[in-house]
């Protein structure tokens, strides 16, 4: 029996008219409340469909306290974390800076010779020559 | 209340922010803050000290305590040499770290060799140094 044949049947019965005896009515008066007490209510619009996906993800993370720690906890330990970066790159560079700078104090050419341009390009110049 | 928790992280992260801004008054260390041992080895500095900002104030703590190690001939120049480097510009610090730094690649021998370098280029001809060093072109024109 194809598709076509079963369904033309159920009409063929249901034109002769159901009769339920009124246990099987209950039952089934029941089973369609069940259904529509458990549907969810139809979505209008973007901003209520919006307000049920926000509604849905609170209820994932098990409720307002749940979404604060899950959110606060990682967007504090970034923070802090991008605070040690930070604060590493810079002692990072102001190790660099004075390493740098105890040479040039130190160092046998005097200040000025990195001042100058035209000591800088005389350097290149001998480079280049030899 | 989850708004104002909210509210309160943004307001750490931009006061945390904020406090890395460069201030130089109010900055530690004071002068009187430092050892003797460190305003003695400083001493040249005292006078432009409170201007500092804490970054530079702690690099020169930094140098005052490598000092110590360094050779006498070193300490001298360092003595000689700070007040200097400490009135340049911060541009010309950059560019002095710089050149430093490009010069330092040369192998270590040749490095011995710089001091001479420095004095040949000193004997030269005045308009034999201008020639290295050609006016720069005006950086930026006047609105």
């Amino acid at each position: 029996m194809n598709e076509y044949q079963f369904g033309d049947k159920i009409r063929h019965i249901l034109n002769q008219g159901l009769s339920l005896d009124s246990r099987k009515a209950a039952r089934l008066q029941a089973a369609r409340e069940l259904a529509l007490a458990r549907k969810r209510p139809e979505p209008v619009g973007v901003l209520a469909s919006a307000g049920v996906w926000a509604g849905n993800m609170v209820g994932d993370f098990g409720g307002w306290t749940g979404l604060s720690l899950r959110l606060l906890v990682p967007i504090a330990m970034l923070l802090i974390g991008l605070g040690a970066i930070y604060t590493w790159q810079q002692n990072q560079r102001a190790a660099e800076v004075e390493e740098i700078d105890t040479q040039l104090l130190t160092g046998d050419l005097p200040i000025d010779a990195y001042l100058d341009r035209g000591f800088q390009n005389y350097l290149k110049t001998r480079a280049a020559e030899e | 209340m989850r708004r104002a928790l909210l509210v309160l992280a943004l307001c750490v992260a931009a006061g945390a922010a904020g406090a890395q801004l460069p201030k130089s008054k109010g900055a530690r260390p004071l002068w009187a803050e430092l050892t003797v041992e460190q305003q003695h080895t400083l001493a040249p500095l005292k006078a432009d000290w409170e201007s500092l900002q804490p970054e530079r104030r702690r690099k020169w703590i930094g140098i005052a305590k490598r000092y110590p190690k360094m050779k006498p001939q070193e300490q001298e120049r360092v003595q000689r040499r700070m007040q200097v480097w400490a009135k340049l510009t911060p541009e010309q610090r950059r560019q002095a770290r710089e050149n430093y730094k490009r010069i330092a690649k040369v192998p270590p021998g040749e490095r011995g060799k710089l001091g001479e370098q420095w004095a040949e280029y000193q004997a030269l001809p005045p308009n034999e140094r201008q020639n290295l060093a050609p006016p720069q072109a005006p950086a930026k024109k006047k609105k």
